[in-house]
């Protein structure tokens, strides 16, 4: 009998526990409360009632079992968004309203159908609206990453396309030198990309005169700023080559991708790397593995977009995380 | 008078005049009277209709007629507000930079708790306009650094209960995991700004959006998040009662505007709840923003906060993305600038617009005040459409018609500037006062040389 007691107990108790360390779910929004109201909120399982100031708890979100009520004449508004929609906004007095409650467990159909939704609703408010706050001012460049290593034979100056015409002027400064390395002005900045030679040159020259170290300085109608990043010296140059050829000898497609990814990573040329990681994708694009790996690299780079879609596909995929 | 309608008397050209000029004169008051009503009636009608298709259409020269009218509105505007600015906390010195590509939540930290302890007083609101939206704007969520920022800023909000954090597209996530844990919904308020398709720029803000998102069940919810103006100022929770004007006048007048916009391959919608903002200060608001350092801190002697409206956000150093032309200016303002603006306009400047109904009231009210003109002169008995000193007449009704133009341009300001209404029709209207006599006049001219050719041959 007693150890019987004792079970429910621990039972009982667990599910206590793990009920307040758990997220509740919000069901439903307190509106606005009326000037005669005197609101009070009941959390479930508690007897005791927290009075609600007018205007503090505007808009509180309202957890399921949650019960708002008037204690005085007035009346308060609830905002509940899975009613039907003539009845979202509900007039509450004196009898009070109780937040709807639901079940935690999510069917992998609805997870799906819930992850379409938000996809669909999120690229339709991007197609009306920008985000008018302060955002991270390195998404536009993609490539050189900051403080990442370039190779000079394969350098090319990547970002985000503009939307509108816009010019800029891109110039590579030495650390050692007031002298600018490489300079271009008037690029387009809707062509997203600049694969100049003579930039490639400037780089190979740099090398020879023994430099390393360098940076990207961007200058835009708004913004200006600069990249720092290393060159990859002669000697990585010949072992990274070495290594790519011995790593296409594979036969399996994905296994070169990969050990190329690894190479490159392994000499901090990060945005290379990343696209071989795009290359395997395409053949196993479910991989939790492969997906992992890529995120890693890609988010050493400034790639936020390429960010955001391995983000889509790992959650598609219903990978664990890591 | 007889003299000067002699020296326009026309040459008789054919036998047929005199007859034409006896039937002008036969044809009853009533039925000039009555024609001209039809005829201004369906002018009125066919300009308003096709103003909307062209609208629905997004016809260029509709934009652009809708845009100037908007424009000249919003330079028009008075600038004797009844409520103070907004204050704007520029945090240009610690803003992202291309090492650490997110504002330093530290900084916004000590921000805060210097806000918040000014020795002037605490500020009614706060508002961060800075992107914390969890996915799919990774990196603006810091998962090692947010969820303790948040915790402060729920605990902040014992002395500022009206502190908000800025989100975007992750309101498609829903309230519980829009700021990555539900207990943080509460803290979010919608920042994104309006694209302006057209011409000029958007001279609305969304005051709520409303979106779509499946419940654990498998049903389809709708969620509301406020914008970071109409979450500062509280609207419309601490909305005055309506004036004697707004008592009399509410159907004709709102101060908001709802539409539902498809979501692409989905049967559902967003809605959107608009509202026009008042730019008229937005360079006063510039002028007044306060520079916080690098670490934080605010500049010594510290601004006045004391129940003021606070904004948080890049000035100086706002980039391609942040910065949105502003109707009636030319440069292009910084984000926060603009949530600025339309705080102060919901914090008791509200911009009203005319409802559908309104709308439909105010065009047949001018337009029977141009019919009136018209129908007076015509109820003075006076030549027919080919008789001496009906073009004398003529000049009269289009000098009245630019008379009533000047009149409606005039409405235009004091509807903006004294009743705060903003009527863009009001170009159209006032096309429609112009073309109404000439295309009277010419109708009437048509019907009278067509009676001629096809009247029976016993008249």
């Amino acid at each position: 009998m007693f150890l019987s007691r004792l079970l429910i107990a621990i039972v009982l108790g667990g599910t206590a526990l793990s009920s307040v360390s758990a997220e509740r779910r919000i069901t439903a929004v307190l509106e606005n409360i009326d000037e005669d109201c005197q609101a009070a909120l009941s959390e479930p399982g508690k007897r005791a009632a927290i009075d609600l100031d007018r205007f503090r708890d505007g808009y509180r979100y309202l957890s399921a079992g949650e019960t708002v009520r008037c204690k005085g004449r007035g009346f308060l508004t609830v905002y509940v968004p899975s009613n039907p929609k003539d009845k979202r906004e509900l007039k509450v007095g004196r009898e009070g309203y109780t937040a709807p409650t639901d079940s935690e467990n999510v069917s992998r159909a609805v997870r799906a159908q819930q992850e379409q939704l938000e996809r669909q609703t999120s690229a339709a408010l991007q197609a009306r609206s920008s985000p008018a706050g302060t955002r991270a001012a390195v998404g536009r460049v993609l490539d050189p990453t900051p403080d990442s290593v370039v190779w000079p034979k394969h350098f090319v100056i990547r970002w985000r396309r503009f939307a509108a015409p816009v010019r800029l002027s891109l110039s590579i400064h030495r650390d050692d030198s007031p002298q600018l390395a490489w300079q271009a002005d008037d690029v387009d900045g809707q062509a997203g990309q600049l694969d100049s030679a003579e930039a490639r040159a400037a780089l190979l020259n740099c090398r020879r005169s023994t430099c390393r170290n360098l940076s990207l300085h961007w200058q835009s109608v708004n913004s200006s700023y600069d990249i720092p990043f290393v060159l990859l010296s002669e000697t990585d140059e010949e072992t990274l080559e070495r290594e790519l050829q011995n790593w296409a000898q594979l036969t399996d497609p994905v296994l070169a991708h990969i050990g190329r990814a690894y190479s490159l990573q392994l000499r901090k040329l990060y945005a290379e790397a990343a696209q071989e990681y795009q290359q395997a994708l395409k053949q196993a694009p479910q991989s939790c593995q492969l997906l992992h790996d890529a995120r890693n690299v890609t988010d050493n780079t400034s790639d936020l977009d390429l960010l955001t879609e391995i983000d889509g596909a790992i959650e598609k995929a219903h990978c664990p995380a890591q | 008078m007889a003299s000067k309608r002699q020296k326009h008397k026309p040459k008789p050209k054919s036998t047929s005049q005199p007859a034409a000029s006896a039937h002008g004169r036969r044809r009853p008051l009533a039925l000039r009277i009555f024609l001209d009503f039809v005829l201004g009636l369906s002018l009125t009608v066919a300009l308003v209709a096709a103003k909307e298709y062209a609208q629905d259409e997004h016809w260029t020269a509709a934009l652009y007629a809708e845009d100037m009218a908007r424009q000249w509105l919003q330079l028009r505007l008075s600038t004797n507000s009844r409520h103070e600015l907004p204050v704007v906390v520029d945090i240009s010195n610690f803003a992202p930079t291309p090492l650490q590509p997110y504002t330093s939540r530290s900084a916004l930290k000590k921000l805060l708790q210097e806000i918040i302890a000014s020795p002037s007083g605490a500020p009614r609101a706060i508002g961060l306009d800075v992107n914390f939206s969890s996915t799919p704007d990774r990196p603006f969520f810091v998962p090692t650094e947010d969820p303790g920022f948040f915790d402060f800023c729920l605990s902040a909000r014992r002395q500022v209960p009206l502190l908000f954090a800025g989100v975007s597209t992750s309101v498609a996530l829903g309230p519980d995991r829009c700021l990555g844990a539900s207990r943080y919904a509460a803290l979010a308020a919608y920042i994104d700004h309006p694209n302006t398709p057209g011409f000029g720029a958007s001279h609305e803000m969304d005051e709520y959006v409303e979106v779509p998102h499946v419940s654990n069940e498998g049903a389809v919810e709708h969620w509301r998040f406020r914008s970071l103006a109409a979450a500062v100022t509280q609207h419309p929770i601490v909305a005055e009662r309506p004036g004697i004007f707004r008592r009399m006048f509410g159907w004709m007048i709102a101060e908001h505007e709802s539409f539902e916009e498809p979501i692409p391959q989905s049967k559902e919608t967003i809605e959107h709840t608009s509202f026009v903002v008042d730019f008229s200060r937005i360079d006063e608001i510039r002028s007044s923003s306060v520079a916080a350092g690098a670490d934080g801190s605010l500049p010594s002697p510290a601004p006045d906060f004391s129940h003021r409206l606070v904004l948080v956000g890049r000035v100086a150093s706002a980039d391609e993305s942040d910065l949105f032309p502003v109707p009636g200016h030319t440069e292009h303002y910084p984000g926060v600038l603009l949530h600025a603006a339309a705080a102060y306009t919901l914090d008791k400047n509200n911009l009203l617009v005319l409802t559908e109904k309104g709308r439909r009231t105010l065009d047949f009210i001018f337009w029977l005040a141009v019919f009136g003109i018209v129908a007076a002169f015509k109820w003075k008995p006076r030549a027919g459409p080919h008789e001496p000193g009906h073009e004398h007449g003529h000049d009269l009704e289009v000098r009245l018609a630019w008379v009533m133009v000047l009149v409606i341009i005039g409405f235009g300001l004091i509807f903006v500037n004294a009743l705060r209404i903003f009527w863009d029709d009001f170009i159209l209207v006032a096309l429609a006062t112009l073309l109404h006599p000439h295309l009277s006049h010419w109708i009437e001219r048509a019907g009278s040389s067509l009676y001629t050719l096809f009247r029976p041959a016993h008249s």
